[in-house]
């Protein structure tokens, strides 16, 4: 018979009632069974069940007994009644029942007995029941259930292993009786038997007939078994269609199947349970646990199916989806007995397993099975110490073999499984023997396989003291040979295992098939002596710093763990094991962790102690980039150049490439570093300055120390501090050759000094800044020298400023240069020069009036009248037209330029009518009249530029007509007498001349006084004025003013006041007005009236209000004659400060010069508080002031100063 | 006369099913027994006087003496059943519940007495309602080992309801969803098991799915509170996922939680509202974290979320002050993590860990071990009982050491990740705080006005320099998600933004 069919065959026909007797009683032994199966080991448990059944057996007897007394006493009571049949069918079926019972009782009573004695016993009331069956079809041929009696008759024939009277009843019963409700149950029976008998064409013949009849209770079972019909046929995909769509009908879902021949079964579960049959010949192994949890309804059916499943793979040498299985069933199974089965099943496919997907699970599962019994109270302490033993063998013996196929292929990810194996075979043996073995082994595997971290984990606790050893570990220790032993016997029970699920000699070849004990238990593996703790630290250490580096799937909390991991170990290990081969690297990778967690103050100090301690180490360069490194995150360029030097400065350190690339570093922080003191410097921060001076001096750049003065020079240039610039630029100079930078600081120094009104040295220093450089910044420099030379009055020096920097310029810097160094000519009173260049300006600039009057003056200054005359000429062209056409823009200069030449040409004029003398001593009237022409020409001459506005010229003209009067009068004069006139006649004719003269001498005088009185009224001071005066007072001369270098300053002397010292004093405050008047004083003293007239002009410049100022440069004009301008200055000072005393002084002076008495008294008289102009010391006062003073009779001095006034 | 005949058949069948029916009574299958008690007369004489010590409430004397009734009986004998029934019973009388847990699952496992497997089951059914139960034992042993027949509705709930709560625990849903089906009427496992059922869904991002489960669970009146709690509150963590947070906060505040539970659903709340934008309320609902009941809590969070409403309100000292205070509490705790220190060596990180619920449970289950050790050691003339039993005990107490040691390793790692992350966002807030302040400042200077921005709409209190909010010194339970938070807009006022650093906004 095949499978799955003889367990499933039922017992016989049954009518309703006696099934309900069988129904209970094959429940009863269903469920017995089923206890046994699920409780082998409980024997006690199971001695009592046979004890309950052969009480219950024999109460089910007893009541048979009674039903068969009962219905045979109906049947006697009921002869020749229509349910007579009924009856005899009755009791047919109670004696197919007592049989069951006595085989069954006697079979629990004495299961010893010999079967065929059972057997006879109750076949001899299948017998009776057989012939009651015949007496009824015989006996009553008009039964109305033939068919049924047929049915079931052939059954208790087939119970007796009569087939072939059972075919014929069957055939019959089909023949005779097509419609007949058991007709297609009769097939079914008859499918069976050919399928019993092999004959599986006649079976599929029978079963078809079913399927092939309208839907009803039997397909569901035809269908089962045409589907083994299929399986025996090797025809494997058909087999699986029908017992997938069995499984797929919720109709076979209940204990039933309305087979009576059948017993209650779940035909779904069946079918599901056969698929795992023939799954594993049509399906991949990997898709079977899903493919079969989508079939199961729930986990107990799912358990059930993977039971045969697994066994099915197992018998197929499948050990890889055996191992899946069984790792499947115990993950879901809290049975510890079956579990510990599936366990040892599962040990034993992985033992013989390739390329399993997750091998390292089965130790897990193993260990879970392992767990579930220990702590079951349930299970004995011996079963508990049998499974410790050998599936800690077990355990061990996969998870090592794992690491060994993974060593032997290095192969990470097994590397990995072996990891994850060891880690569940230590959950559960974390005290055990083994333990610390396994523990190395896992650190291995882990280190090996990529988890750096997890490894490093376990090296630190391998590396920690270790505990005590326990008794438990000593008894351990005692019974090492006896687990030796156990060892083999494990592989002993394994084989038996084998052995067990193989019935026939695949089984025995599969258990051949297995490797030798030799080859896979690791007991008997050669153990590596374990790791020392030093070696383990190093490990720790080495895993965490690997873990840092190469362990990419790390999270924010492991980096963190690992970095601190790796400081406490390394830490721990140098200070264990200072000497050790591997302590600098460690050391090493100590600090870097340091580093990498931002610790910089450790890592600083670990990298350089290590630099100190292994300089010539190849981590040493690390070492030293990262200690810059940190220098430079913390922006510590003292400490990163610091620390850049100390290793240059270690002689020990031999690597030329790390030497040359500190050397590069330290360069560039130097300069940084110089950057940030320059920064620093301007900020005022305090000591940056000399710390930049001693970066400089220290630095590994010579050129730096260059660098940190200049830039010390710039930040002081910025901060305008006078004094350093000037020390610096001295220093560099000293130092430096770059001309660039020397002309840099030269002009620096020149602008500077320039500030500070040392203008010498301004004007001597942009001279040599033009000597390093070229171009039109070489004529900037000469430029300002040039001008400075000129203010200063060394005319030649600006010359020769001027004229260097004049071809460097660009055309339209041209014109204003020349114009300048023309005036430098003036001064130095070059008339050739100064003719050859006025021409030139003329001629560039014809219409400008300036240049054309400068040009005719020269000439008439050289005595070259008559050109002269020319050009003025032209010039007064120029000013006629300029009137005429834009009379606003005419300027008082151009007036004053136009009148000048206007008086220029009267003066000719002048000097031809003054040539016009008698010639003899005979008067002739032309000659008269010629000369009173002249006369009136020179006074209209005179009218003539007075007409052009210019007070100055006006005078002039005005003093020329009084000198025309006196011409004209001395020529009448002077005339001879007329010959032969007596000496009355001589005197009435000279009384005639004096009347005809008498006009022109008063309108001489008028026209001096017109002069002096509009001279005096307007404030013009010229000669003029003098000779005016001296005309009208009969030659007397007005006081005159003292000139040229008189001495300004009152009181002693110093050096604090000495021009050395003043400028020193200006290079600190250059603005200082008080030093710049005391240095213009200093310097006129000196006679360098240039020079302080150069200083208050700088005075002014930073303070134009400055009325002291302004009186000192009016006062130096008027020392130096030029009082018309000094006049301008004095009356400017009032105009600032209209009480001022000291200009109002000066004022005295040269009002009294030029005969101005009034407004000399008058500006005495507004003089407040005299005295004090005699007390102060640098008054600012002419010193002819005193003396005017007293002649002007207004001011009592004591007698005492007046007496020093005249020592003076 | 085919009538008569024909009643005849029928007489005589009804006497034969008559017969069978006697005879089915008479062959008196233990699983065929109704439930009721066995009357006293039924039982072995033997048990007479153990079961009058039941009767009289002796329970110690009855344990024992079921006990030795059993000890030399097998399982079939007549009144083994009873006796393990009943010893399981007075065990758990006597306050030995992992005893009678043993030996009612026992029963449950293997008896033949359908009645006395019902009343185990029943009794193992109430034990699961307690806090502290072993699990392992009946849900993972027993529940979901076995196959039960047809069952009492509640008992057939019971066991089907832990089957699929396996099956979803271990990945097999269609099994659990086989099980949901099985369940019958709607009692507290229905509800329970369609909480399950839309937890998985949501699982599987069947989120419209999970919504409609637990609303009616939710919204069903007839169901227990608990179950209802826990409806409300998965929903409600699953509105706000989506975004609704008005109606996910409505759930939260329907939630009649117990205490133990209260301060994650406050937390909770206080997100939902913040997320409203409703930040016055969110950080009245964190104010009663403050309160003595929740001293021992573990909700890092809350300093975090104060934070963020605070910079809402441009109060950025407090905002600063609110990360102190989360450094100040947990300090210790992540130097040490920072350390690698032992977690568990540290005071402050063993009053966390002791208060989290994973450890309260495995220790209590522990102490409840210990105490019934001790009532064991006090039985008198009880030694071969206590000798018997004791390895229930010890086993059961390795087994939850074990489990203990699994939890506390479980729940430092936990405790340093939680902390560790919490801190690395404490970080990154304190530099948003920053931030926020910056781009505040530039937004009022050099961007649009916000002027009628942010107006508070209550009036605001007074408030003193450390203490925002009125507090009269006294926490009730029942408040304590009802604080509003009346703390002034500070975002017009640059000049106070500074606030005073490390103020602490709760009471100290």
């Amino acid at each position: 018979m095949g499978r799955g069919t003889g367990s499933e065959y039922r017992e016989g026909m049954r009518c309703a009632v006696g099934d309900q007797v069988r129904k209970h009683w094959k429940l009863a032994l269903f469920l017995l069974l089923a206890w046994a199966t699920v409780r082998p080991a409980a024997l006690a448990e199971e001695q009592a069940d046979q004890e309950r059944l052969l009480k219950q057996l024999t109460r089910d007897q007893e009541s048979v007994d009674r039903a068969i007394e009962g219905t045979r006493d109906l049947i006697q009571q009921s002869m020749h009644r229509p349910y007579l049949p009924d009856l005899y069918l009755r009791l047919a079926d109670l004696y197919i029942e007592k049989s069951r019972i006595l085989y069954h009782l006697k079979i629990v009573e004495n299961p010893t007995e010999s079967k065929a004695v059972v057997v006879l016993e109750a076949n001899l009331l299948k017998t009776k029941a057989i012939d009651l069956y015949k007496k009824i079809l015989d006996e009553f041929p008009e039964y109305a259930y033939q068919d049924k009696v047929i049915f079931f008759m052939a059954h208790e024939h087939r119970e007796l292993g009569q087939y072939d009277k059972m075919m014929n009843r069957y055939t019959d019963l089909v023949d005779r009786f097509p419609k007949s409700p058991y007709r297609l149950e009769t097939y079914l029976l008859i499918g069976d038997y050919h399928f019993d008998s092999m004959n599986l064409d006649k079976a599929e013949e029978a079963y078809q007939t079913i399927l092939a009849a309208p839907e009803s209770h039997v397909h569901g079972m035809a269908r089962y078994k045409m589907a083994w019909c299929h399986i025996n046929r090797s025809k494997y995909p058909e087999a699986v269609a029908l017992l997938e769509a069995l499984v797929a009908d919720r109709r076979y879902d209940e204990l039933k199947t309305e087979i009576d021949a059948y017993k209650r079964i779940n035909l779904r579960r069946e079918a599901l349970m056969d698929l795992a049959y023939c799954y594993t010949e049509v399906k991949p192994p990997e898709e079977a646990l899903a493919y079969f949890a989508n079939l199961s309804d729930s986990k107990s059916v799912y358990l059930a199916v993977l039971d045969k499943l697994g066994h099915r793979y197992f018998l197929k040498e499948n050990w890889a989806a055996g191992a899946d299985v069984y790792r499947t069933i115990i993950s879901l199974s809290r049975n510890t007995q079956k579990n510990t089965a599936y366990a040892e099943k599962l040990f034993a496919c992985a033992q013989r397993a390739e390329n399993m997907q997750h091998p390292e699970r089965n130790v897990q599962m193993l260990v879970r099975v392992l767990e579930q019994a220990e702590y079951s109270w349930r299970t004995d302490q011996e079963e508990k110490d049998r499974l410790n033993k050998e599936f800690e063998v077990y355990a061990r013996d996969m998870a090592t073999r794992l690491h060994l196929q993974a060593k032997e292929k290095q192969d990470k990810v097994k590397f990995g499984q072996a990891a994850d194996a060891y880690a569940y075979y230590l959950d559960y043996f974390q005290q055990g023997r083994q333990a610390r073995d396994i523990l190395e082994n896992q650190a291995e595997a882990m280190y090996e396989g990529g988890r750096y971290f997890q490894a490093a984990l376990v090296y630190e606790k391998l590396a920690a003291p270790a505990l005590p050893e326990t008794e438990e570990e000593k008894a351990a220790e005692e019974t090492q040979e006896e687990e030796n032993e156990l060892a083999e016997e494990s592989v002993e029970t394994v084989e038996s295992v084998i052995a067990e699920a193989s019935p026939d000699k695949k089984e025995e070849k599969a258990a051949k098939a297995s490797p030798e004990p030799e080859d896979k238990l690791p007991v008997r593996e050669p153990q590596e002596p374990q790791k020392s703790p030093q070696d383990c630290l190093y490990g720790a250490v080495a895993s965490f710093y690997k873990a840092l580096k190469e362990q990419d799937d790390l999270d924010d909390l492991e980096k963190l763990e690992a970095r601190q991991g790796l400081r406490q170990a390394g830490s721990q290990y140098l200070a264990n094991y200072p000497g050790a081969q591997e302590a600098p690297e460690v050391a090493f990778n100590v600090a870097w962790v340091s580093y990498e967690q931002g610790d910089y103050k450790a890592a600083l100090d670990g990298f350089k102690s290590f630099i100190q301690e292994y300089p010539q180490s190849k981590e040493t360069s690390a070492a030293g980039h990262l200690v810059l490194d940190i220098r430079k995150s913390l922006d510590d360029l003292d400490g990163l150049i610091k620390d850049a030097r100390s290793m240059l400065a270690n002689e020990q350190i031999t690597d030329q490439k790390f030497r040359k690339d500190v050397g590069n570093i330290l360069v560039a922080a130097e300069h940084r570093h110089l950057e940030e003191l320059t920064v620093k410097v301007k900020d005022g921060a305090e000591g940056s300055d000399e710390a930049l001076l001693a970066l400089g001096r220290e630095a590994q750049d010579s050129g730096l120390q260059e660098l940190a003065l200049f830039n010390l020079f710039v930040v002081s240039k910025e901060a305008e501090e006078i004094p350093q610039v000037l020390e610096r630029g001295k220093q560099i100079l000293a130092k430096t050759q770059d001309a660039k930078r020397r002309e840099d600081v030269l002009a620096t120094m020149a602008h500077f000094y320039f500030e500070a009104a040392d203008f010498p040295n301004a004007a001597s220093y942009s001279e040599q800044a033009a000597e390093l450089t070229g171009g039109e910044k070489q004529a900037d420099h000469l430029l300002r020298a040039a001008k400075l030379q000129g203010w200063m009055g060394n005319h030649v020096a600006a010359v020769k400023d001027y004229r260097r920097a004049m071809p460097l310029l660009p055309p339209e810097k041209r014109g204003e240069a020349e114009s300048e160094l023309l005036a430098q000519y003036e001064a130095l009173k070059d008339a050739p020069e100064i003719l050859s260049r006025y021409r030139v300006m003329m001629n560039r600039e014809p219409e400008e009036l300036k240049w054309v009057f400068r040009y005719g003056d020269t000439l008439y200054q050289q005595g070259r009248r008559s050109e002269a005359t020319e050009i003025f000429k032209k010039v007064d062209e120029l000013y006629a037209r300029k009137v005429s056409s834009a009379p606003e823009a005419v300027t008082p200069e151009e007036r004053a330029f136009a009148a000048q030449a206007r008086f220029y040409r009267a003066d000719q004029e002048m000097k031809a009518f003054q040539k016009i003398a008698i010639r003899g001593d005979k008067i002739e009237n032309a000659l008269i009249q010629k000369k009173l022409k002249a006369h009136q020409a020179v006074e209209a001459a005179g009218l003539e530029v007075a007409q052009y506005a210019s007070p100055r010229w006006t005078i002039a003209s005005l003093v020329m007509a009084a000198k025309a009067n006196d011409e004209i009068s001395r020529f009448f004069l002077e005339a001879p007498e007329p010959k032969g006139l007596n000496l009355a006649q001589k005197q009435q004719y000279r009384q005639l001349v004096d009347d005809k003269v008498r006009p022109y001498r008063e309108k001489a005088v008028q026209y001096r006084r017109a002069a002096l009185d509009k001279a005096h009224h307007l404030g013009i001071f010229c000669p003029e004025v003098t000779a005016c005066y001296r005309a009208l007072n009969d030659g007397a001369e007005p006081p005159a003013i003292g000139r040229g270098a008189l001495r300004l300053s009152r009181g002693e002397s110093s050096p604090e006041k000495s021009p050395k010292a003043l400028v020193e004093g200006l290079y600190a405050d250059p603005g200082n007005t008080s030093l710049l008047r005391s240095l213009a004083i200093a310097y006129a003293d000196q006679g360098k009236v240039e020079l302080a007239s150069l200083v208050l002009h700088r005075c002014l410049e930073e303070n134009p209000q400055d009325a002291q100022s302004q009186n000192l440069l009016g006062l130096i004009r008027l020392l130096q004659g030029e009082d018309q301008e000094a006049y301008g200055l004095f009356q400017r000072v009032l105009e600032l400060d209209p009480g001022m005393r000291e200009a109002k002084a000066n004022l005295v002076v040269l009002n009294e010069g030029y005969g101005n008495f009034q407004k000399a008294k008058e500006s005495l008289s507004e003089i407040v508080d005299k005295q004090a102009l005699l007390s102060a010391s640098d008054s600012g006062v002419h010193p002819d002031f005193k003396a005017a003073a007293s002649r002007l009779e207004v001011v009592a001095f004591d007698d005492s100063e007046i007496e020093a006034l005249e020592k003076e | 006369m085919k009538e008569t005949t024909q009643i005849q058949r029928i007489v005589f069948l009804l006497a034969l099913l008559l017969l069978f029916l006697c005879l089915e009574e008479a062959s008196g299958w233990p699983w065929s027994r109704n439930g009721d008690a066995v009357p006293l007369s039924d039982a072995p004489e033997d048990l007479h006087l153990v079961l009058k010590d039941m009767e009289e409430q002796k329970w110690d004397k009855a344990m024992v003496g079921f006990w030795m009734f059993m000890a030399d009986k097998e399982g079939h004998e007549d009144g083994y059943s009873l006796a393990q029934l009943n010893m399981a019973e007075a065990a758990n009388a006597l306050g030995l519940k992992q005893l009678a847990t043993e030996y009612y699952a026992d029963i449950v496992r293997v008896s033949m007495d359908r009645a006395t497997t019902l009343k185990a089951l029943d009794a193992l059914e109430r034990i699961t309602h307690e806090d502290l139960y072993d699990e392992r034992t009946i849900v993972e042993e027993l529940l979901y080992e076995k196959e039960f027949g047809t069952l009492p509705e509640k008992l057939n709930n019971f066991v089907h309801y832990y089957q699929a709560l396996m099956d979803f625990r271990n990945g097999y849903p269609r099994w659990a969803s086989n099980h949901v089906e099985k369940l019958q009427g709607q009692d507290e496992y229905f509800y329970r098991a369609e909480i399950l059922e839309a937890l998985w869904a949501l699982k599987e991002d069947r989120v419209e799915e999970c919504r409609r489960l637990l609303a009616a669970v939710a919204e069903e009146p007839g169901v227990d509170k608990k179950v209802r709690n826990d409806a409300k509150k998965a929903l409600a963590r699953v509105l706000y996922e989506q975004g609704h947070f008005r109606d996910a906060y409505r759930l939260y505040r329907e939630i009649d939680a117990p205490e133990l539970t209260l301060a994650d659903v406050i937390l909770e709340e206080a997100w939902a509202k913040y997320r409203q934008k409703d930040y016055r309320k969110a950080m009245g609902l964190l104010v009663a974290f403050s309160a003595p009941s929740f001293e021992r809590l573990f909700k890092p969070e809350q300093y975090l979320l104060k934070t963020l409403i605070y910079m809402q309100f441009c109060h950025y000292g407090a905002a600063r002050g609110a990360l102190v205070t989360f450094q100040d509490r947990y300090g210790d705790v992540l130097t040490c993590i920072r350390q690698r220190g032992d977690l568990t060596a540290n005071s402050q990180a063993r009053r966390i860990l002791t208060g989290l619920p994973p450890v309260q449970r495995v220790e209590g289950y522990l102490q409840e071990l210990e105490q019934e050790e001790a009532i064991l050691a006090g039985l008198e003339g009880a030694e071969a009982f206590v000798e018997a039993v004791r390895p229930i005990y010890d086993l059961k107490g390795r087994e939850v050491e074990r489990r203990r040691e699994r939890v506390w390793n479980r729940e430092v790692e936990r405790l340093k990740r939680t902390l560790f992350d919490y801190q690395e966002q404490a970080n990154l807030l304190a530099y948003e705080s920053g931030m926020h302040q910056y781009q505040k400042v530039k937004e009022m200077y050099y961007g649009a006005t916000l002027e009628g921005e942010g107006q508070a709409e209550e009036s605001i209190p007074k408030f003193s320099k450390n203490t925002y909010y009125a507090f009269d010194g006294e926490y009730w339970s029942d408040e304590l998600d009802d604080y509003t938070f009346l703390i002034e807009d500070y975002c017009e006022a640059p000049e106070k933004w500074a606030g005073e650093q490390g103020v602490n906004t709760e009471k100290e």
